[in-house]
């Protein structure tokens, strides 16, 4: 069994127990009752997010400074993937705040500047896919520091701009143990969802470097 | 492999989710709150005649309303949830085509390669 | 004092470049005044009497303008420098890679500023936003005015000091240098977003309405130009 799988495994093994957790362990909140279970995915996406864009932040600096083909690779398939869990968190949120708040959105500040990032984001993405083959990996490097630089300042700024629905977070923190526990464990699984996902593509990345160089390699005998 | 783990994930998501729906439904209005419904509704209604097949209509019509209230909710998560897996299953199938992909072409190049030697 | 004469001379062949031909100048001012037209007919010919909304407008329709004439301003330019290989001649006479990055935001700043100080004056008159303001306001134009380009420079800035690297960066792209706004635009939220608030601030109470908004444009700006700085090497390498 490779790592791969063993992590694919884990990630499995722990969404199974993570639905089991939220479907039929966590008692059901007071106020939004069911439509409450929706938090458990929504929120561990939006840290899953984060983690994912934190880390095609580092993989870029790694690259800069080490010039290994592998941070660049690291950097553009977590992007990728962040997007992914982006798309959940923007198509969950709304069917909370629908319920919620009676409204499909509003520009509460972690749910503007989590958008504001994911535009970034898509726009690295496409940017990166029409930059020229040898230039593409630090002009990459450099969009990915830039576009994570702005988080803090585009969340303050945000926070100011328009005062916060979401709870805060000590009163998360504050969550009945039952609820906390589901909590807990749905994030543990995304994240090894997400980690799951990013061997993939990264195993994915290599092989397509493989068939260029091989495709090469024909040329050149031909 | 990574089909495999999809389709189990998938069915013990179907699993768990039917569970929970079926257990909830009819449960999860209790007593009590089917009493407060009513005892509310007679207050409301301010009715004189309290006979008890009035209270019957009056509890058939409470537990009907919290009935659809909960529909409502149930939607709303069910719909939630059944998007998180539609966009991580697409996702996933986009990655096993892909994959396969590139899989078959690799290996018919290192076929050619291999002929020719 | 070396460096301070290379800079000056890269912002001397920049702007000489730009104002030789004056295409691109003209361009961007005719441009502009378009985009403000179009949003005179899409909110005139009768604007909203209340003086907040008409600031909000008016913030609203400049940061716009200014924003699309940016991307416009930053495209040409980088045109100009990919035309005939100028970026690599410039760089064979051994500048530094960093002190081009400064002259160009420099030179862009100063174009764009000079396009803010035609443009913002046109706008407020098409959309009548004397007309609006208060009295005390009235007596103190010339100032107002002032404190409004402050602004926009601040902005300004902000904007040049993150469109140079982008659009350092999108000339590589076998054009599609137009995908420079899928990534500027979001990037530069947060200028945007001080910035238009300022300027509100500025049209309708004729002060910057607490130090925070004036602070986040000041910060953003000193924070990319810092980092845009440092990391403009590794785009012109190579």
């Amino acid at each position: 069994m490779t790592r791969t799988q063993l992590v694919g495994l884990l990630s499995a093994i722990f969404l199974f127990v993570a639905i089991y957790c939220v479907f039929s362990f966590a008692e059901i909140e007071m106020t939004m009752l069911e439509v409450q279970k929706i938090f458990y995915f929504h929120i561990s996406s939006a840290f899953t997010l984060f983690l994912a864009f934190g880390v095609t932040f580092i993989s870029s600096i790694l690259y800069l400074i080490k010039r290994t083909d592998k941070y660049d690779t690291i950097a553009y398939v977590s992007t990728e993937i962040g997007i992914v869990f982006g798309i959940v968190v923007f198509t969950t949120g709304p069917i909370w705040a629908r319920f919620a708040w009676n409204t499909w959105w509003n520009w509460e500040p972690r749910l503007t500047s989590a958008l504001i990032m994911w535009l970034i984001y898509i726009g690295y993405l496409i940017l990166r896919s029409t930059l020229a083959e040898d230039k593409k990996r630090v002009y990459s490097a450099v969009l990915g520091i830039l576009g994570f630089l702005n988080v803090p300042i585009v969340y303050f700024s945000v926070e100011l701009w328009q005062g916060g629905l979401h709870p805060d977070t000590s009163t998360k923190m504050n969550l009945p143990p039952t609820m906390q526990t589901a909590w807990l464990i749905s994030w543990l699984a995304l994240t090894l969802l997400y980690l799951f996902l990013l061997m993939l593509r990264y195993h994915g990345e290599q092989m397509k470097l493989e068939l260029e160089t091989l495709q090469h390699q024909q040329m050149g005998e031909l | 492999m990574h089909k495999g783990l999809w389709i189990t994930v998938l069915i013990a998501f179907a699993l768990f989710f039917g569970l929970f729906l079926l257990s909830q439904i009819p449960v999860a209005i209790t007593q009590d709150e089917v009493s407060t419904a009513v005892s509310d509704a007679i207050a409301e209604t301010n009715a004189q005649v309290d006979e008890v097949e009035v209270e019957q209509l009056v509890a058939e019509k409470a537990a009907e309303k919290l009935e659809a209230r909960q529909k409502r909710r149930l939607k709303f998560l069910v719909s939630a949830y059944f998007i998180i897996w539609l966009i991580f299953s697409l996702y996933a199938l986009h990655l096993a085509k892909m994959q396969n992909q590139l899989h078959k072409r690799l290996e018919q190049l290192h076929d050619g390669l291999q002929r020719k030697e | 004092m070396e460096v301070f004469r290379q800079i000056g001379w890269l912002i001397r062949k920049d702007l000489a470049l730009q104002f030789r031909t004056k295409d691109t100048l003209a361009l961007v001012i005719v441009f502009s005044v378009l985009v403000v037209l179009i949003f005179c007919f899409a909110f005139g010919p009768i604007f909203p009497e209340q003086m907040e909304e008409r600031g909000k407008l008016a913030a609203s329709v400049l940061w716009a303008t200014f924003l699309f004439a940016g991307v416009i301003t930053l495209n040409r330019s980088f045109d100009i420098e990919r035309a005939n290989g100028a970026l690599h001649g410039l760089r064979l006479t051994g500048i530094d890679a960093s002190y081009f990055y400064l002259s160009k935001v420099a030179s862009i700043f100063v174009f764009l500023i000079l396009l803010e100080i035609i443009v913002t004056p046109i706008t407020l008159q098409f959309l009548d936003v004397l007309a609006v303001l208060p009295v005390a306001l009235q007596d103190q134009l010339p100032w107002l005015l002032l404190k409004l380009i402050g602004v926009l420079a601040i902005g300004t800035l902000g904007f040049c000091a993150v469109g140079v690297i982008v659009s350092g960066i999108s000339t590589h792209t076998h054009g599609k240098e137009s995908l420079l706004s899928v990534i500027l635009l979001p990037l530069t939220f947060p200028v945007i977003m001080a910035g238009a608030k300022c300027t509100v601030s500025l049209l309708t109470t004729g002060g910057l309405g607490g130090n925070f908004w004036i602070s986040v444009l000041v910060v953003y700006s000193l924070v990319f130009l810092a980092s845009s700085y440092l990391l403009f090497e590794f785009v012109v390498e190579g």
